[in-house]
């Protein structure tokens, strides 16, 4: 007596913890602990449930490992995860769209029957799963107390500890999921509750495996070794026959569309999604946090197997009854709390799952399209919804609880498991192939889905139902009406794959060629193919969500505020109105509204009341026309428009922009350019100037002078013919520039020596270094490579560098080095002057082989020249594909350099 | 145009969708024992932690603007 309250006080501690947890994420909702990738990942995790927990090992014990399957099927689908579920995650953030049931009913025109058939098929495949987690906490409670669980007609409920734990999640799951009247709103608390239970549940299994593969046994090859002499072990290790392989994979596939139907599933990792880029840790850490749930399960499963030879115990209670036969206290409560926390969580997110299932995809339509039911319920829709939303979790919990007491007792976890799984796969097609597929129909996706419902229910509920004794044993021998084919385990003849594949198998197989077939030959409607156009399309659609829906006809601003403030509030209306009209720029005092408002107030009702609801809501205030296909197509088209307008004007405004930059650069180099021009020609035009004054004075004294002695004469004629020479060269050295600049000026190209070169320009300006006192050396480099050049430009190159270095060398100690050498390799010829002069500024080094830039800085100005000597130069030596440059540093004189590539000879 | 990435999550999908069916698994579906471990287990959780491993790599290269369609 005195355990059983110590469990339950236990318990009930642990629930109380799980509200704590809850109540303080609700508070801190934007805190980083509760908005993270991780806790999006480990919500994730509310797929392992008590199925995972106890019947993992069950299935592991009794058939080895097909047990993995529903978590293969998962983990091979995580890479998927950014392509598949990114794209549902995106059309239910834009299409506010917060269940399975009702993302099918908008994706096929916001048809009300299709919504409720979805939802119902969801509350048959789903309740009895959640029955099995009561059962699941109640069979643990029995097996922590050593006692009989007493299913009976007679037994009082009020004895029984589950039911307790049942009312306390009804209280927990209506104050943390169905509190707020819009079903868009993210639970936080929730969801922080159910990231705990998954860390929990987690750690309690590896304590326990932990415990029976290193405490009770000696590791993993002590648990397989000792396991091996049992009889069938080889089964429970490998995968039996050729059926064993089809079984596999079907039952892969299986859990591979269970881990995006499920109604939890789609919860947690659609509805409750904060972020997309969560997706990004959770395709990798969900695998993960699997692989670890699943690590021990074979160890525990044989240890069991072992440690129970001689006993009757159902492998489900493995986890739990090792630790109890052990007599470890500690060990058998904390695995106890870990099968509490799997089973609570999965039937809190489910139920809350249902009941916006149910309140959004059926009550609401039923009553939005009842006018005798509207009008009654007009004043209190929010509060009619809200409510709704509170009893369906309250007689879900209290139905399962019922259903576990008597008529689910002799279900084992995993085939009620499987059997929901293989409900919610009906789904499918018409929600994945719906994303892809624009050409899916309505009347395609219903006929599907009834179709597989149908056989679903017949092949897999049926024999349920025999084994409650409701039916009659012989429809499982027999077949209906005494027809073999008609066997649902064996359903038209097929016996190569298991009762649930078989099943599985044909359920889907008929929902496909159905779904297909009507498909093809339906016409769908204008307001599907709307849909389907968008839903297909959503990356393209979604920035221009409002725009991209197709409606016409009229309706007031106020008309549409009023309805919506009925569910969201007053404030909040008007702040998402007033939000949405700014950042769309429409007309804040039109009273009528745009399409873009009505579209838009529809989305924000979806969000409440499902899309169904929201749109006969939304119809009960405007006045819509009719619109036929064609303006459905050019009004997207016009969407789609708009979208490539707006990616080529920002192209373009790209393109403007560097256009602009590249402009402005080129104005400031013409600036430049202009400038120096200028100076350029104020410099030549002063050159010209002097020698023009020379000439003309001395002409006027030798005409004004007749009677000047010869030796005079002689002289002043040699001035004069000088510095016509002078103006001569200036003159030439321009023209000899624009012809260059130009093109005009060809250059013939011939092998030659640049040693032969270097020589006889040295020879010519020899003298008059001599002359000025300076010592002019060359260090020629034997046996260097012939290059392909112009003999007299490079001529002129080399005589304009050594004149320069004449020119300004040391004025006492005048010191020029002419060297040529061929690089660090054979591939190019190199010629350098070395002088020992003032050097050149670092600033002026680049310019100075820039035309006119000797006007610009006077202390580089010649007293001879134009100042254009090594521009002519730097374009005599590109000419040969070479290159020229400048090494120098104040007061220690420059090192002008030349290098062509041999190879310019071929 | 699908980005190299969101291809890459698509291979690693379909490398792994083969090697956890037969016929690969057959090569290891014995009760031989590896490092302890029947080797089909010992292979299945040695894919588990390959196709963690491989999704991880990948996701670190993901952006927003790469998606399926």
């Amino acid at each position: 007596m005195e355990v059983k309250w110590f469990v339950i006080l236990f318990s009930f501690l642990y629930l109380g913890l799980l509200f704590a947890i809850a109540y303080w994420a609700e508070k801190n909702s934007q805190s980083r602990w509760v908005n993270n990738p991780y806790i999006y990942a480990l919500s994730l995790a509310v797929y392992c449930t008590a199925w995972t927990y106890y019947g993992s090992v069950g299935r592991a014990a009794d058939e080895g490992l097909d047990f993995l399957t529903t978590y293969i099927g998962p983990i091979l689908m995580a890479p998927l995860m950014w392509v598949v579920l990114r794209k549902i995650i995106r059309i239910c953030k834009v299409r506010r769209i917060t269940t399975i049931a009702d993302f099918i009913s908008t994706r096929y025109g916001k048809e009300p029957f299709l919504g409720g058939l979805v939802t119902m098929v969801c509350v048959m495949g789903v309740l009895p799963y959640i029955s099995i987690q009561i059962k699941a906490i109640s069979v643990s409670f029995s097996t922590l107390m050593g006692t009989e669980i007493i299913n009976d007609r007679e037994f009082s409920f009020f004895n029984d500890t589950a039911f307790y734990i049942t009312l306390f999640l009804v209280v927990f799951t209506i104050l943390f999921g169905a509190r707020k009247v819009d079903a868009n709103q993210k639970n936080t608390g929730l969801i922080a509750a159910i990231a705990f239970e998954s860390v929990f549940k987690l750690m309690a299994f590896l304590v326990t495996g932990f415990y029976v593969t290193f405490g009770i046994f000696d590791g993993f090859s002590d648990v397989f070794n000792q396991a091996s002499s049992l009889p069938g072990y080889s089964d429970l290790v490998t995968i039996s026959d050729e059926n064993g392989y089809q079984n596999w994979a079907w039952l892969n596939l299986l859990s591979m569309m269970a881990i995006l139907l499920l109604p939890r599933q789609f919860h947690v990792a659609v509805k409750e999604n904060r972020n997309e880029g969560h997706l990004r840790k959770a395709m990798w850490l969900f695998p993960l946090y699997l692989l670890l749930i699943n690590i021990f399960v074979i160890p525990i499963a044989l240890g069991g197997n072992l440690l129970f030879q001689e006993e009757i115990v159902d492998p489900d209670t493995y986890v739990l009854a090792i630790p109890v036969s052990k007599d470890n206290a500690f060990l058998a409560m904390l695995t106890y709390l870990g099968g509490l926390s799997a089973a609570t969580s999965m039937i809190i997110v489910s139920t809350t799952a249902l009941a916006v299932m149910l309140s959004n995809s059926v009550f609401m339509p039923a009553i939005v399209r009842n006018k005798r039911l509207a009008a009654t319920f007009t004043e209190n829709l929010s509060t009619i919804l809200v409510r709704s939303r509170q009893t369906v979790i309250v007689l879900v919990l209290l139905f399962s609880y019922l259903y576990f007491k008597y008529i689910s007792g002799q279900f084992s976890l995993v085939s009620m498991g499987l059997i929901s799984f293989a409900a919610v796969a009906q789904f499918a097609p018409a929600a994945l192939l719906g994303i892809y597929w624009k050409g899916a129909t309505r009347h395609g996706a219903m006929a599907g889905i009834i179709a597989g419902f149908v056989i679903w229910f017949y092949t897999l509920i049926v024999p349920a139902m025999v084994s409650s004794n409701i039916l009659n044993q012989s429809i499982l021998t027999d077949g209906l009406f005494g027809i073999s084919l008609l066997k649902p385990q064996e359903f038209l003849g097929l016996k190569s794959l298991n009762y649930i594949n078989n099943g599985f198998f044909w359920s889907l197989f008929f929902n496909l060629i159905t779904f297909f077939i009507v498909s093809v030959f339906s016409v769908r409607s204008t307001k599907e193919t709307n849909q389907a156009e968008v839903f297909v399309d959503i990356f393209k659609y979604s920035t221009v969500y409002e725009s991209s829906i197709v409606w016409k006809g009229t309706a007031y601003v106020e008309d549409i505020k009023s309805l919506i403030s009925a569910f969201l509030g007053k404030e909040r209306t008007e702040r998402a109105f007033g939000k949405f009209i700014a950042s769309n720029n429409l007309d804040t005092q039109s009273a009528e509204a745009d399409f873009r408002v009505v579209n838009y107030a529809e989305t924000l009702l979806s969000g409440a009341v499902g899309s169904a609801s929201a749109h006969a809501l939304i119809s009960t205030v405007v006045k819509e026309d009719h619109i036929d296909i064609s303006d459905v197509f050019k009004i997207l088209q016009e969407s789609q428009q708009v979208i490539s307008d707006n990616k080529e004007l920002k192209q373009k405004s790209k393109e403007l922009e560097i256009a602009g930059k590249q402009l402005q650069k080129a104005n400031k180099e013409l600036k430049r350019l202009d400038k120096l021009k200028d100076e350029f020609i104020s410099t030549v035009t002063h050159e010209m100037r002097t020698p023009v004054t020379s000439i003309r004075a001395f002409s006027e004294i030798l005409s004004d002078n007749p009677a000047l002695n010869p030796k005079e004469r002689l002289n002043f004629l040699q001035t004069i013919i000088s510095e016509t020479k002078r103006m001569e060269r200036l003159i030439n050295q321009v023209l000899d520039l624009e012809k260059m600049e130009s093109g005009k000026l060809k250059m013939e190209l011939t092998p030659v020596q640049l040693n032969d070169i270097v020589n006889d320009a040295v020879n010519t300006v020899a003298q008059i270094a001599k002359d000025k006192g300076i010592n002019l050396s060359v260090h020629l480099l034997p046996k260097l490579p012939a290059v392909k050049g112009n003999r007299d430009r490079l001529m002129q190159v080399v005589i304009n560098l050594v004149s320069n270095a004449i020119k300004f060398c040391d004025m006492k100690k005048g010191a020029i080095v002419v060297a040529t050498d061929n690089g660090n390799g054979n591939d190019m010829v190199k010629l350098t002057v070395k002088d020992n002069g003032c050097g050149i500024p670092l600033e002026s080094q680049k310019l100075i082989f820039e035309a006119f830039y000797q006007g610009k800085d006077q202390n580089l100005k010649k007293s001879e020249g134009s100042g254009l000597g090594l521009t002519i130069c730097k374009k005599i030596i590109e000419r040969h594909n070479g290159k020229i440059w400048v090494e120098s540093s104040e007061n220690n004189g420059s090192v002008f350099t030349f290098s062509i590539p041999v190879g310019n000879l071929q | 145009m699908i980005s190299r990435v969101t291809q890459a999550l698509i291979v690693i999908f379909a490398i792994f969708f083969m090697l956890f069916h037969a016929p690969v698994v057959e090569v290891f579906n014995s009760i031989a024992l590896i490092l302890g471990i029947p080797s089909l287990l010992f292979y299945f959780l040695l894919l588990w932690l390959a196709l963690i491993l491989g999704t991880w790599l990948v996701t670190r290269k993901l952006k927003d603007k790469d998606h399926g369609s």
